[in-house]
């Protein structure tokens, strides 16, 4: 057969159509069953049951629902309760250090929004402190802000990380290719990489929360398992001083939303523009000063 | 004119000549790509280790506080940036008529077939689930991620490249059947797929070939633009996120690239004594280009450094300390160093004593230059890893041997498959009937 040019262009686009319309074919399936349960404004939907790791599992995405955390470092004493507990509550294994949770002591004329040199940096700032709290520090503590506008999930080649339509930002551990380009893109560095095999005390795992596997990246998920259920994180719960605060910042009953309403808030890093649902708050010191 | 299809008479002196590497290498080239499987070997290893016992067991990378990337990631860019030049000089010596490039362009093809592959084995390497990179990134790969952007044109680019490879080399696989041992000859028959070698078909491979050029230059841009994006987009990392790196990483992968093809070139026109046909007036003209890119290259990278240092937000002050004065000093300011020795030796070398150009300079100065790309990518890569803008103590990240180790692996396999090409295939294109190539190419 004599293929002209003519005739070599038409059948190139008529394969080309043709691949097209088979992927929408293929995909389109799973392209509505992902909107039906990321959708606004419906009826809270089950994720169904899956056999894969990933965080939330067999919870429900409640779309009236978007769940915020007020720390009010005031209050907060440093006392690594909430770092030590997240640890045990989520099966994180010792090779992750830093745990999801970091505390930092800091002197007081230090402030977030500038930040000191390298040098000084080193010697006001804090992670391996031991005793707290002390006069004339304050501590901080960053987790995963689960951003409204998260540079995580808009970098991540197979969406492993998501953005739920309940504020909170998640994690399949099974599609996670291990690229760490989360890693890199998040500014609060608030993402952890497997980099050995995870290992756990036996029989010390919680069921309730996946065991991840080697080479995936994992981060604090809001305690998806509790936050879904009605319960607080794990954070909330053990933090001796009530430091932390927790709930659905779209109802105005919550505790949150009169949290924020009655006292200046800032973000972590604003500059970011990432809309972090995690706020920060001072109502003065609280705990006894000697 | 010589008609080099004149069978009866025996096969062309030339093309004889071109097939030396082919035809006539001993034992030598065989003790040479074991070498270099063995260094693959090395890779290999790596590989194995890092795959059962995790990265942590074999890397120095560290998070949250630490390198995320490492030197894998900048032998990554490093090799895409080779890969530049290859399709890119045959492209445009096919689209500009700079018919005294032509004896190169196989060569160039070839560094951007060999480059491909070597960077996708470091990607493997550096990604942790590499059993599910593949099949994942195909079945949810999200259109949005610089990754997946890069994937696709990666892919592309070796696509057009291979094709484009081989319908420029059709013919002379078709002549080189009647170069090989008798027992050889079924296999470059196959590979010709039919070729019968008229003016016709020459035509035909020339158009189609002019055409894949101007499809081929603007991938070749856009393959190193993403690269420069995957880094260029980050807000939460001081010292990437600025405009100016795609164009950054384009220059760079030019400058690499060029640096690569004039040392490849002047060994294999000195280890196979082909003075005669591969000209010294294309390696100069290349070492010109090639000193005015690197000027180019040295021009961004100060108005870089001046935006740096200038008055630069506290995050991003961190890691220029770090750079210009602080840990990674011992490295930038040899790095600029020998970038501008390189520079400078193109310089005198290409332009002001050009009468009495040296080929060995023009190869001394590429080298610099190809030393110099790869520790700018380090320095690209590493620092702004180490300094998170949230005060955690500060990260540190030294390469492990296994690291090297690897890497070295994988300049084992681009060398070796280069030479297995060469050992395989003729790396200079025959010349078409018509054409001379003159034994007077050496003077300009």
């Amino acid at each position: 057969m004599k293929l002209g040019r003519r005739d070599f262009l038409k059948y190139t686009i008529g394969a080309g159509g043709l691949a097209l319309l088979g992927k929408y074919a293929l995909f389109s399936r799973n392209s509505t069953s992902a909107q039906a349960s990321y959708g606004v404004g419906e009826e809270p939907t089950r994720k169904p049951p899956r056999k894969e790791i990933a965080d939330g599992v067999d919870t429900v995405v409640d779309t009236n629902n978007k769940f915020a955390m007020v720390i009010d470092v005031g209050a907060c004493i440093g006392c690594r309760m909430c770092q030590w507990n997240c640890k045990a509550e989520n099966n994180i294994p010792d090779a992750i250090y830093p745990p999801w949770i970091e505390v930092f002591q800091m002197e007081n004329e230090t402030d977030m929004a500038s930040h000191p040199s390298t040098e000084e940096l080193k010697q006001r700032t804090s992670t391996s402190y031991e005793k707290s709290p002390l006069e004339g520090k304050w501590y901080l503590p960053v987790q995963c802000q689960h951003c409204d506008n998260p540079p995580c999930v808009k970098v991540c080649p197979v969406g492993a990380t998501y953005k739920d339509k309940d504020g909170l930002v998640l994690m399949n551990y099974d599609r996670c290719i291990g690229c760490r380009i989360c890693i890199v893109a998040c500014p609060y560095s608030a993402r952890r990489f497997n980099w050995l095999e995870p290992e756990l005390e036996d029989g010390k795992a919680n069921p309730l929360v996946p065991v991840r596997p080697m080479s995936v990246v994992e981060k604090c998920t809001f305690c998806v398992h509790r936050t879904r259920n009605g319960k607080l994180p794990r954070c909330v719960e053990v933090c001796p001083v009530g430091a932390r605060h927790f709930g659905n910042i779209k109802d105005t009953n919550s505790e949150v939303y009169k949290l924020l309403k009655s006292s200046r808030s800032y973000h972590l890093l604003e500059e970011a523009n990432t809309k972090p649902s995690i706020y920060y708050i001072t109502r003065g010191k609280k705990w006894p000063q000697s | 004119m010589a008609t080099i299809l004149a069978r009866h008479k025996g096969p062309d002196k030339t093309l004889v000549d071109l097939m030396r590497p082919v035809t006539a290498s001993g034992k030598g080239s065989f003790f040479f790509l074991a070498a270099m499987a063995a260094l693959f070997g090395l890779y290999i290893i790596v590989f194995y280790m890092q795959y059962v016992y995790g990265h942590g067991s074999v890397t120095d990378q560290a998070t949250p506080v630490g390198a995320a990337w490492g030197l894998y990631v900048t032998g990554i860019v490093f090799f895409i940036g080779i890969s530049h030049v290859g399709i890119g000089v045959s492209a445009a010596a096919r689209l500009l008529n700079l018919d005294y490039l032509k004896p190169y362009a196989r060569m160039a093809e070839m560094l951007t077939l060999v480059c491909l592959p070597a960077a996708v084995l470091i990607i493997t390497l550096d990604i942790g689930r590499p059993e599910k990179f593949l099949i994942n990134v195909m079945t949810y790969g999200r259109i949005q991620a610089p990754f997946v952007w890069s994937g696709t044109v990666i892919s592309v680019y070796l696509a057009a490249s291979l094709i484009y490879l081989y319908l420029s080399m059709r013919r002379d696989i078709t002549l080189s059947a009647d170069l090989v041992p008798e027992k050889w000859r079924w296999f470059y028959r196959l590979l010709s797929l039919g070729y019968k070698d008229t003016e016709d078909t020459r035509h035909t491979h020339e158009r189609t070939l002019w055409w894949m050029a101007i499809v081929l230059i603007p991938i070749m841009v856009s393959v190193h633009s993403v690269y420069g994006l995957v880094f260029g987009l980050h807000s939460g990392r001081p010292g990437w996120f600025n405009p100016l790196m795609a164009p950054y990483f384009v220059l760079g992968a030019l400058v690499n690239g060029f640096a690569t093809l004039v040392i490849v070139a002047a060994l294999i026109r000195r280890v196979f004594r082909w003075e005669q046909y591969l000209s010294l007036k294309a390696i100069r003209n290349m070492g010109r280009f090639l000193c005015w890119m690197t000027l180019l290259y040295i021009y961004f990278s100060v108005s870089e450094y001046i935006t740096f240092i200038y008055s630069p937000p506290a995050g991003e002050a961190r890691v220029a300390h770090a750079i210009f004065l602080g840990e990674f000093s011992k490295i930038f300011w040899p790095t600029l160093a020998i970038l501008i020795t390189g520079f400078l030796v193109l310089f005198f070398n290409q332009t002001i004593f050009n009468k009495q150009f040296a080929l060995w300079a023009t190869v001394l100065g590429a080298v610099f230059i190809d030393i110099a790309l790869f520790l700018t990518r380090y320095l690209i890569v590493v620092p702004s890893l180490l300094y998170p803008l949230l005060p955690f103590p500060k990260g540190s990240y030294v390469p492990t041997v296994y690291e090297f180790a690897a890497l070295i692996g994988v300049f084992g396999f681009a060398i070796g498959v280069y030479a297995l090409f060469m050992r395989v295939f003729p790396i200079v294109e025959f010349p078409h009937p018509g054409e001379q190539i003159s034994t007077e190419a050496n003077k300009w």
